[in-house]
């Protein structure tokens, strides 16, 4: 049998095809909690140490904002790369392959990341508030520009993954490769959460949620359109 | 001389040497292909 | 041959026009050491431009499949890599030179510093990547996911960092004199023809290993 990727259905279909790979990850998560164990542990441990050295110490607002995103940033790295080592390892590729169209694949994976770093930030954020007696004046503002950029941060991290896993095994790799494509992330997502801090206008950080939104949306995009030319052998 | 022309020269001559050398691998790739 | 001659030609009379017909800049620390600009900016120019050119022949190698597609796509980029580092370099030289400070991540040496990231990026993916075929698409693929994130970065950082860091840009000196202009114009057009002509030989010289390689 041949194993030739599936082509594109229509845009239900694909939605449905996608949570259907979304729940096969989520079981073989649930049964190894190999991801989010990796992600919690790096938070957890990356946010004592920074609070012990610096905690509460009144740190300015852009600092406290770049802490925050660094953490999430860095905790994505080390969960988000192996999003389809395992499939390569385990050869379940293959399978994957003839059950469902790359289109699937990719947006069952991109919601699986999603899923585990919006996890974590349930986690981290408000111990991260907590422990650095963060006072933040526009909660409404704070929380949107977490979940964008949380988004965003996961789409370029699940192209990457893809990428890297059709390399040899480097670690370095991902870090180098994800880098530059989330850095745009990085910054609106400081900008935007040290506004949130400061100020209980919603609207003075309405360009940066614009600019996350759009730069996912590009991303999102470019990465559906160029994955099955990761995908396909 | 001038110090602007004596400072004129270093770019100049590097690229007069480069400009040159391009036009050697040219010459080098030509015999290549064949 | 008639192009190389006038490129040659060409650059040499921007050179001497750079020294001795454009004025010291006023209002510059050493007024004429501005006439790096003359080199700087070109490099930065063409490094952009090689950057797309490298990301339009990634889409052509995604879909024709030619290997010769891809090697022009990593030619360019080697190209641009090249030019960005003399960019920052040149840019370091003359922000220390005005500013006395080597560094100073405003939005532009930022930006260009990020296209640094880019290109090392693309050539860590290329050697970690054995199968030629394989290693084409996956490059093809980072090349074009680069260029929104690049596109992002030139535009945002204008915005966001001036708001965070308010810092001269290298571009505070004021409109640039005609004189100024009628030299680093001429200049950029310089630099870009000696792209293509560094281009095409990068290109020929992949075109004959494919050859040897396939006998």
């Amino acid at each position: 049998m041949k194993a030739k990727t599936s082509s594109e259905p229509g845009i239900i279909e694909m939605l449905a095809r996608s949570i259907a790979v979304l729940r096969k990850d989520l079981v073989c998560e649930f049964r190894t909690r190999y991801a989010i164990n990796a992600i919690v542990l790096f938070a957890v441990t990356t946010l004592i140490a920074v609070s012990f050295s610096v905690g509460g110490a009144g740190i300015s607002q852009p600092i406290q904002a770049t802490l925050l995103w660094i953490i999430i940033y860095f905790s994505a790295l080390s969960g988000l790369s192996r999003a389809f080592v395992k499939e390569e390892e385990s050869r379940t590729a293959t399978a994957l392959k003839l059950a469902a169209s790359p289109g699937a694949v990719f947006g069952g994976k991109l919601l699986f990341n999603i899923l585990l770093l919006f996890m974590l930030e349930v986690v981290i954020v408000p111990l991260f508030v907590g422990m650095m007696s963060l006072q933040v004046k526009g909660w409404l503002l704070f929380v949107m520009v977490l979940v964008t950029g949380s988004i965003g941060l996961a789409v370029a991290a699940t192209i990457v993954a893809a990428i890297v896993s059709k390399a040899n095994a480097k670690g370095a790799l991902f870090a180098v490769l994800s880098f530059p494509l989330l850095l745009p992330v990085l910054i609106t997502g400081i900008h935007g959460t040290q506004a949130a801090i400061s100020s209980s206008v919603f609207m003075s950080g309405i360009d940066d949620l614009k600019l996350l939104v759009s730069y996912t949306g590009v991303m999102f995009v470019v990465s559906l359109l160029v994955f099955r030319f990761i995908w396909e052998d | 001389m001038s110090a602007l022309a004596a400072f004129m020269i270093t770019p100049l001559l590097v690229w007069i040497g480069l400009f040159l050398y391009l036009l050697y691998i040219d010459k080098q790739i030509k015999e290549l292909k064949k | 041959m008639v192009f190389k001659l006038l490129l040659g030609i060409w650059m040499s009379a921007v050179i001497v026009v750079a020294f001795l017909y454009a004025p010291a800049a006023e209002g510059f620390a050493q007024p004429d050491a501005a006439r790096i600009i003359f080199f700087h900016v070109p490099n930065a120019i063409v490094a952009a431009i090689a950057f797309i050119v490298a990301a339009v022949y990634a889409v052509m190698h995604l879909h024709s499949r030619s290997l010769m597609d891809d090697a022009k796509s990593a030619a360019s980029a080697e190209l641009g890599l090249v030019f960005t580092a003399l960019a920052t370099i040149t840019g370091s030289i003359f922000a220390h030179i005005q500013w006395n400070s080597w560094w100073n991540w405003d939005p532009r040496e930022t930006a260009i510093i990020i296209l640094l990231l880019v290109y090392l990026a693309y050539f860590a993916l290329r050697t970690a990547v054995d199968a030629p075929d394989k290693r084409a698409s996956l490059s093809a693929v980072y090349a074009i996911l680069a260029l929104p994130a690049m596109v992002f970065l030139m535009f945002i950082m204008p915005r966001v960092m001036f708001s965070l860091h308010p810092q001269d840009t290298l571009i505070s000196e004021g409109k640039l004199d005609i004189t100024y202009r009628l030299v680093l114009y001429p200049a950029i057009l310089g630099f870009i023809g000696l792209y293509v002509w560094l281009f095409r030989i990068r290109t020929a010289l992949a075109e004959i290993k494919l050859k040897m390689r396939r006998n």
